[in-house]
């Protein structure tokens, strides 16, 4: 069995000296945690379909103002990219982000054959099914089954929310969800439940529950493994709503010893059909804020090259404005990619093509599975085919 | 059981992942294991006790913007509902205190194993009548065996 040091110290009569330790010589420990070069993902889904038009801006662009006369956004109000290109006003960080080199803007992803239900589309996104397949599997469940061949605890993917996402359901494994991980750990505890686990444990008989217990004491075993290996210490302040909260719990983890190469956020609702600009402009100051505190965190320990955040969301929103002053269900979208560790930065393809709509919808040129089969096969480097069921030709931008 | 509010029964449905006549998606619900994670799981197994001593909980649903429209969903708490244990009482009225462990269990699971007499005394109130059934009753819904009923 490999002991890790800090499993050591602390089950030694030395982990008082450990914790009276100031912080910054805990710093030699660094070698000790998941080493540098480790790839870590982080997903941020945008729920509701956000609107990429009004996210990655193209301001010199005629159709665009003409499509949009309420609610399009002014060059002078944009956060300039190039030329051509500019930010949603709210999205600042973003933008230095850019000039530093650690943004990469893939415009026009989407599949084919659009679905406009909310539901539809995020079950297409999160199992990476086609259009019209239904799967009960999602890409990131499927990547941990081949994490977690035969490894003690499925923590290699984790979700922040009180609820698990079909991404990171799995044949085999299922990810891991909390929003509050002590709350989680301390109910897992409960002597009746360790009781009845023991007693399961003694019966060796096949049993109806079986696979309950063994998905009850999977859950106990993997909370007490990420409670216990992690300091629960994010080192940064952080906007106090729920993304900042969020992200705060991730930077604890990727800063903390756990095997965890995945996290899993979701912010919403981006569903925009009425008064977009305010409610769009609310989310991306909480998107701006919490990243602005969780890349600052990494940055500051040396994590922000190993670490690649990914947003997406199910779909873009058509081109035109409706009478609302919003936008409906659209089809295309943009995804942002934030790394220190990126190999193509900034615009990595062409802007939408407003010419060419297909009944008013941006038609996509990169079908989003392409996406997926870089970030498994260039970050997380496992095989991508046998996880997404097809080949896709990955992209180079990490 | 009267629930206070009615949404919440609906919501309590939805945290356990599976609401009546409401399959995720045309393929129906999730077969084999996948119907059931770790959280959904530890949310079944409290699920008794949050109900019969009022505890607070605060659960966040996944948002479902075909339904919402874009409005935030808001945080489900605390779970108000009142047992009617007289009623349930009655089930058992008859039945000698010394049979009775082994009618709830007959009762309340459907399966061939079950855990031990034992183990349950240990948690079970002991005080009377009532409180036997009713705190046994508790706990053994909050057996992973209860999940297959």
């Amino acid at each position: 069995m490999l002991l890790k040091r800090r499993s050591f110290i602390k089950g030694s009569g030395l982990a008082t000296a450990s914790l009276m330790m100031p912080r910054f010589l805990h710093a030699f420990d660094a070698d000790d945690k998941v080493p540098a070069g480790n790839k870590v993902l982080v997903v941020l889904q945008l729920s509701g379909g956000n609107d990429g038009l009004n996210t990655v801006i193209p301001y010199r662009n005629d159709i665009y103002y003409k499509s949009r006369p309420g609610i399009a956004i002014a060059k002078e109000n944009a956060i300039r990219l190039t030329d051509e290109t500019g930010l949603h006003p709210s999205l600042n960080y973003l933008g230095k982000l850019y000039e530093q080199g650690a943004l990469g803007i893939l415009n026009n992803v989407g599949y084919p054959e659009p679905d406009r239900s909310h539901f539809r589309s995020m079950d297409i996104w999160q199992s990476a099914s086609a259009a019209n397949q239904y799967w009960e599997t999602g890409w990131l469940g499927r990547f941990l089954d081949d994490q977690c061949k035969d490894c003690n605890h499925s923590t290699q993917a984790i979700e922040i929310d009180d609820m698990l996402s079909l991404a990171l359901k799995g044949k085999a494994k299922n990810g891991f969800a909390f929003k509050d991980l002590r709350k989680l750990y301390q109910a897992a505890r409960s002597p009746f439940l360790q009781d009845l686990l023991n007693a399961h444990d003694r019966e060796h008989a096949e049993h109806t529950a079986s696979y309950l217990y063994k998905t009850l004491a999977d859950t106990k075993k993997s909370t007490a493994y990420i409670y216990e290996h992690s300091q629960q210490v994010a080192t940064g302040v952080y906007p106090n709503h729920e993304l900042g909260r969020n992200l705060k719990t991730v930077a604890s983890l990727i800063l903390s010893d756990i095997n965890t190469k995945v996290y899993y956020v979701s912010i919403g609702s981006f569903d925009t059909h009425v008064a977009q600009d305010q409610q769009q402009s609310r989310l991306f100051s909480q998107i701006n804020e919490a990243l602005q505190a969780f890349v600052t965190d990494l940055k500051k320990n040396n994590r922000f090259e190993d670490v690649l955040i990914m947003s997406f969301s199910e779909f873009g929103r058509r081109v035109a404005q409706n009478a609302s002053r919003g936008t409906d269900h659209g089809s295309a979208n943009n995804m942002f990619f934030i790394s220190g560790g990126l190999k193509q930065k900034g615009l990595l393809n062409e802007l939408d093509d407003l010419t060419s709509l297909k009944l008013g919808d941006l038609q996509y040129k990169i079908d989003f599975r392409r996406v997926y089969a870089t970030v498994l096969e260039n970050w997380l480097n496992v095989k991508a085919e046998p996880i997404l069921g097809n080949a896709f030709e990955p992209l180079r931008f990490i | 059981m009267d629930f206070d509010n009615e949404e919440a029964a609906i919501n309590f449905q939805r945290i356990m992942g599976h609401v009546l006549f409401n399959p995720p998606n045309v393929a129906g619900w999730p077969s084999g294991n996948t119907w059931i994670d770790s959280s959904s799981l530890m949310y079944r197994l409290q699920l008794p006790k949050i109900v019969s001593a009022g505890t607070d909980i605060s659960v966040t649903l996944k948002a479902d913007d075909d339904v919402q429209m874009g409005k935030t969903a808001r945080p489900i708490r605390a779970l108000s509902a009142t047992i009617k244990w007289p009623l349930y009482f009655q089930s058992f009225v008859g039945i000698d205190i010394e049979k009775l462990r082994e009618e709830l269990k007959l009762f309340l699971l459907q399966s061939n194993t079950s855990p031990s007499d034992h183990m349950l005394d240990k948690y079970s109130k002991q005080d009377s009548r009532e409180a036997l059934l009713a705190s046994r009753s508790i706990l053994l819904m909050q057996c992973p065996e209860y999940q297959y009923c």
